[in-house]
C-alpha cells in the first residue's frame, strides 16, 4: 500500500476513527493491530520478519537488563543483520531467495520477498538493543509493546527511524482526540501530497529526460548541472513529501515523530547537509556506528599510544577519520550491496575526511577572510556548491554502474548541447511543444508550484505555516486549503488519462 | 462541537468542489437517446449491445417503416456484463415489449477497460454501478479472463482519478469537443456517421477465425452464458421478450455464429444473424458506399439498410402496434425527429 494512495487515506480514516472511539488504555493495542494489518496488506506472510526481530530484541534485552556480555551483543547483531542480509541480498545469490520460496509453493510471498521497511525496523531494533546494553534505556517488559514500536504503520515504508526512548511512551499512553492534531495532521499530509504529486513527479520527468538523453549525448555541459538540480529537488520533494505524510499521520493519532528533514538544500557544508537530510539516519549512524568506534577501548588505546608520537590532536583526527570511514561503509551497505553505493559512500567519506583533516586550515581561512565568509555571494556559493556535491553523491546511486556515473559527470565538461524545447511533429503551437520533457502547461505548473513551495518554506523557517493558517480569518483559511486540495487533485501526477487508449478499434 | 460542524462543513464543500470538477473534466461521451417529452414512455423495443448497435441501427428509420417506437442502449465494446447493468438501469425507467440483444459481445469476456470506462461514466452512481464495478474484470490479449485486474477500479468509481489531467484540454479548447465529435449527430441512441470507408482488402462475411486473423473467442464462455442468462431472467421478470440478433459485421466469425446459433437453440431464443447469406442477399450491402470505418461500422446508408431489414423483421415477428395515423403529439415528435435526421442526411 503506497502512502500516496486513496487506499492509504481510507486505511488511515478507519484506523483514526476506531482509535479515538476506543478507551485510552487499549488504543495502543489497536495501533499494533493496525500495524500488523498494514504489514500483512503490503508484505503478506513476511509479517513474520518484524515479529522475529521483536522476539530477538525482546529476549536479548531482558537478558541485558541483568548481565551485559559483549559476545551476546555481537551474536544479537549478527542475528539482526543476518536476517537483513539474507532477505535483502540473498535474492541475488544463485537461483535466489524468490526461486527458493517459489520452489516451496510460496509464489505470492516470493513476489514480496523483501518485506517492506526491513532496513528501517532492523536498525530500529539494533538501536533499541544497543541502548538497553548501554543502559540508557530500560528493557521493555511487554513484548506486544515492543512489537508495536517495530511495526508502527506510518513509518513502515520510508522512516523516519525511531528511537525507543523518543516514542515508546507516546505509543502506549492514551490519547484524547484533539481537533488541532487532526487538522494539523491532515494539513501536513496534504502538503506531502503536494510536494510528491505536483512537484516531484514533474521534476522527475525533467531529470529523467536529461539523464536518458545523456546516453545519446543529447545533453551535456550546463544541462548536466541543470539535471543535478532537478534530480536533487525531485529527491527532496519525494522523500520529504513522504515523511510529511508519515509525520502528519502520526500527528493525527497524537504521536509526535522526529523530523527527518530541515531544509537540507540550504546547507553550506556536507556535514551540515547530513545533519539536515535524512536526519534520523544521520543521528543513528553517529550514535551507533561513529561512537561505537571512537569510544571503543581499542580506539582509546590507539589514541593514547599514537598521541605520544604524533600529537594528541592528530591521533584524535585519525580515530575520527576511521569512524567516518565506518559510518559511510555502513551507510552504503545498509542501502544496498552495490558498487554505486560504495562509491557514493566513499565520496561523502572523502569530503568529510578532507574537511576534518583540513579543519584547522579552514578555520584559519574563515578567521582571516571573515568579511568575505559572511558576505551573501560567498554564502550562496557555498550553498550551491554543497547542493551540487550532495547531489553527486545521491545521484550516483541511481546510476546503473559506476562507469555510467563517471561518464555522466564527465559530460559536464563537454560543450553544452541540449534540446530544451522540442516541437511536436506537424504542430507549430507552443501547446504541443515539450520543454525538457514537460509540455508547456506542466512546465508552468511546475514553476508556480515551486515558487509557492519556496514561499511556504521561507515562512516555515520562522513560524509553522499551519499556526499562521490557524490564526487567519476562517474564509481566507478555507480558501487557501480548498485551493491546495484542488491543486493536488487537479495538477497531481497520478492515475492518468491516456488519450491513446481511446483510439477506436475493433468494435 | 462547533469545530466539528465546521470540519464537516469544510469536507462537504471540498467534496462538492471535487464533484463539480469531476463533472467538468469527464469526457462527454453520452449519446444515449433523448427521451424528453415522453417520446418513448412505452417503447416497443430496446436495442441492446455494442457499437454494432449504435452505428448500425437507426430507430427513426424503423419508425418511418413501421410506426414502432424504440431506441438504442449501447456502448463501445460493451461486454455482456455491462449490457446487463445498462438494461437493468433502463428498466427502472421504462419497459419495452422486446429487447434485441446484439451478440457481438460473445466474442470476448470483459473487453477493454478504457472502453468500459466510457460505458461506466455514463451510468448514475447507485448500488448497481458499485456491484458492476466490483464484478467487472479484464481480458488478456486472447479475450480470456485475466487472472488479475491491472486497471485500477478507482477510475470507474471516481472518474476524476483518471481524467484530472484533462484540465489541459481547456487550453486548446478540446475539453468538451474531443470525445463529442463522433457523437455529434445522434438520434435515439443511434450515432449517424456520413463518412465512407472502402476496404482495400476484400474481407468475406462470416470468416473463420483463421481467415479473419483476430483473437476472438470461438465458443460461448461461461461468463457469456452467465450474463445471457441474467439478461434473460431480467427480461422474463419484466414480461419482456428477448431476441438475439447480430448486425452485419466483418468481425463476426463463423465459429461464434455457430456457437450462438447452438446456444439460442438450447435456450429456446430467437437468433437473427444478419450475416447469413440469405439476409446479406436481401440487404445488398455496397462495399464501396456503406461502411464508415475500418471496424465494419456502417455509415448512414448502410445503417438504413440494416434498420429497414429489422423493421421488416419486427413487422413479421413482433406484435407491436403502428403508432402513426393518430396525429397525436407522439407521432408529431417522431416525425419531426425523422425529419431532423433527413435534414442531416441531405446536408
Amino acid at each position: 500500500m503506497s502512502l500516496v494512495s486513496l487506499y492509504f487515506l481510507l486505511f488511515l480514516a478507519v484506523v483514526t476513527l476506531v482509535y479515538y472511539l476506543l478507551p485510552g488504555k487499549v488504543q495502543w493495542v489497536w495501533l499494533l493491530l493496525a500495524g500488523l494489518a498494514f504489514y500483512a496488506l503490503c508484505s503478506y506472510g513476511l509479517l513474520i520478519v518484524p515479529v522475529l526481530d521483536a522476539v530477538i530484541v525482546y529476549f536479548f534485552g531482558k537478558y541485558f537488563e541483568t548481565k551485559k556480555q559483549k559476545l551476546l551483543m555481537l551474536i544479537e547483531l549478527i542475528l539482526l543483520f543476518g536476517i537483513l542480509i539474507l532477505l535483502k541480498y540473498a535474492g541475488r545469490i544463485g537461483a535466489g531467495w524468490s526461486g527458493f520460496l517459489k520452489g516451496f509453493g510460496f509464489g505470492q510471498i516470493a513476489a514480496y520477498a523483501v518485506p517492506i521497511g526491513l532496513s528501517y525496523f532492523t536498525i530500529m531494533a539494533v538501536a533499541y538493543s544497543v541502548d538497553v546494553f548501554r543502559g540508557t534505556v530500560q528493557a521493555e517488559k511487554n513484548f506486544a509493546r515492543l512489537l508495536l514500536f517495530l511495526t508502527f504503520f506510518p513509518v513502515m515504508t520510508q522512516g523516519p527511524i525511531l528511537r525507543y526512548d523518543e516514542v515508546s511512551k507516546q505509543l502506549v499512553t492514551p490519547h484524547r482526540f484533539s481537533y488541532q492534531n487532526l487538522t494539523f495532521g491532515v494539513q501536513r499530509i496534504l502538503w506531502g501530497f503536494f510536494k510528491k504529486l505536483v512537484i516531484s513527479e514533474r521534476l522527475a520527468v525533467v531529470s529523467m529526460t536529461i539523464t536518458e538523453g545523456w546516453g545519446s549525448s543529447a545533453y551535456s555541459g550546463i544541462w548536466v548541472i541543470a539535471s543535478f538540480f532537478a534530480f536533487s529537488f525531485r529527491l527532496y520533494m519525494d522523500f520529504s513529501g513522504c515523511i510529511d505524510i508519515v509525520i502528519g499521520t502520526a500527528e493525527i493519532l497524537g504521536i509526535r515523530l522526529p523530523e527527518n528533514f530541515n531544509h537540507s538544500y540550504l546547507s553550506r557544508t556536507i556535514p551540515e547537509f547530513w545533519r539536515r537530510w535524512h536526519i534520523t539516519l544521520g543521528t543513528w549512524l553517529k550514535d551507533y556506528v561513529m561512537y561505537s568506534i571512537t569510544m571503543s577501548r581499542p580506539a582509546k588505546q590507539f589514541a593514547k599510544k599514537a598521541g605520544k608520537k604524533i600529537g594528541r590532536k592528530a591521533a584524535a583526527t585519525i580515530v575520527t577519520c576511521i569512524g567516518i570511514l565506518f559510518v559511510w561503509l555502513v551507510y552504503a551497505l545498509w542501502h544496498d550491496i552495490s558498487a554505486v553505493f560504495l562509491v557514493s559512500g566513499a565520496f561523502y567519506a572523502a569530503i568529510i575526511i578532507l574537511g576534518t583533516v583540513f579543519d584547522p586550515l579552514i578555520k584559519k581561512f574563515r578567521k582571516r577572510f571573515a568579511s568575505l565568509v559572511e558576505s551573501i555571494p560567498y554564502k550562496v556559493f557555498m550553498t550551491v556548491r554543497t547542493l551540487i556535491l550532495s547531489t553527486i553523491g545521491a545521484f550516483f546511486v541511481f546510476m546503473p554502474t559506476v562507469k555510467d556515473g563517471a561518464a555522466y559527470l564527465a559530460a559536464i565538461f563537454k560543450a553544452p548541447t541540449g534540446a530544451v524545447m522540442q516541437m511536436a511533429k506537424g504542430n507549430s503551437s507552443l501547446l504541443g511543444a515539450t520543454f525538457l520533457g514537460l509540455d508547456l502547461p506542466d512546465m508552468i505548473i511546475l514553476v508556480l508550484a515551486f515558487v509557492f513551495w519556496i514561499v511556504v518554506s521561507r515562512l516555515d523557517a520562522k513560524k509553522d505555516p499551519r499556526v499562521r493558517l490557524s490564526e487567519m480569518n476562517i474564509a481566507v483559511r478555507w480558501i487557501i486549503l480548498l485551493l491546495l486540495v484542488l491543486v493536488v487533485v487537479l495538477f497531481g501526477k497520478y492515475g492518468g488519462f491516456d488519450t491513446g487508449s481511446f483510439v477506436y478499434q475493433a468494435f | 462541537m462547533k469545530k466539528f460542524a465546521r470540519a464537516v462543513c469544510f469536507c462537504l464543500i471540498a467534496v462538492l468542489l471535487l464533484a463539480l470538477l469531476n463533472r467538468i473534466l469527464m469526457p462527454d461521451t453520452d449519446f444515449s437517446a433523448d427521451l424528453k417529452g415522453g417520446v418513448a414512455d412505452e417503447p416497443d423495443y430496446i436495442m441492446l449491445g455494442t457499437s454494432n448497435v449504435f452505428y448500425n441501427v437507426n430507430p427513426l428509420v424503423i419508425w418511418d417503416e413501421t410506426g414502432y417506437t424504440g431506441y438504442n442502449v449501447s456502448s463501445e465494446q460493451a461486454p455482456l456484463i455491462i449490457s446487463y447493468y445498462e438494461l437493468k438501469n433502463e428498466l427502472k425507467k421504462r419497459k419495452p415489449k422486446t429487447v434485441f440483444l446484439d451478440c457481438g459481445a460473445f466474442e470476448y469476456n470483459y473487453g477493454i477497460p478504457s472502453f468500459n470506462q466510457l460505458s461506466l461514466d455514463k451510468m448514475p452512481l447507485n448500488m448497481d454501478k458499485l456491484r458492476l464495478i466490483s464484478e467487472l474484470g479484464e481480458d488478456d490479449e486472447n479475450n480470456q479472463i485475466k487472472a488479475k485486474n491491472e486497471y485500477s477500479k478507482i477510475n470507474y468509481l471516481i472518474p476524476l482519478y483518471k481524467f484530472h489531467e484533462r484540465w489541459k484540454d481547456i487550453l486548446d479548447g478540446t475539453l468538451k469537443s474531443r470525445y463529442h465529435d463522433k457523437y455529434e449527430h445522434t438520434f435515439m441512441g443511434y450515432v449517424a456517421e456520413k463518412s465512407v470507408f472502402v476496404y482495400e482488402k476484400q474481407y468475406k462475411w462470416l470468416p473463420t477465425l483463421k481467415e479473419f486473423g483476430g483473437t476472438y473467442l470461438t465458443e460461448v464462455s461461461d461468463l457469456g452464458r452467465e450474463y445471457l442468462s441474467k439478461i434473460r431472467t431480467l427480461c422474463e421478470e419484466n414480461g419482456i421478450e428477448l431476441v438475439l440478433f447480430k448486425t452485419p459485421s466483418k468481425g463476426w466469425i463463423r465459429e461464434m455464429h455457430e456457437a450462438v446459433t447452438e446456444l439460442a437453440k438450447e435456450e429456446g431464443l430467437s437468433f437473427l444473424d444478419m450475416n447469413s447469406e440469405a439476409v446479406l442477399e436481401e440487404l445488398q450491402i455496397d462495399e464501396n458506399k456503406d461502411f464508415a470505418d475500418s471496424s465494419s461500422h456502417f455509415n448512414i446508408y448502410g445503417a438504413e439498410k440494416v434498420s429497414r431489414y429489422l423493421a421488416a423483421y419486427m413487422k413479421q415477428n413482433c406484435s407491436f402496434t403502428d403508432k402513426r395515423g393518430h396525429k397525436d403529439p407522439l407521432e408529431t415528435a417522431w416525425d419531426q425527429m425523422y425529419q431532423e435526421y433527413l435534414d442531416y442526411k441531405e446536408n
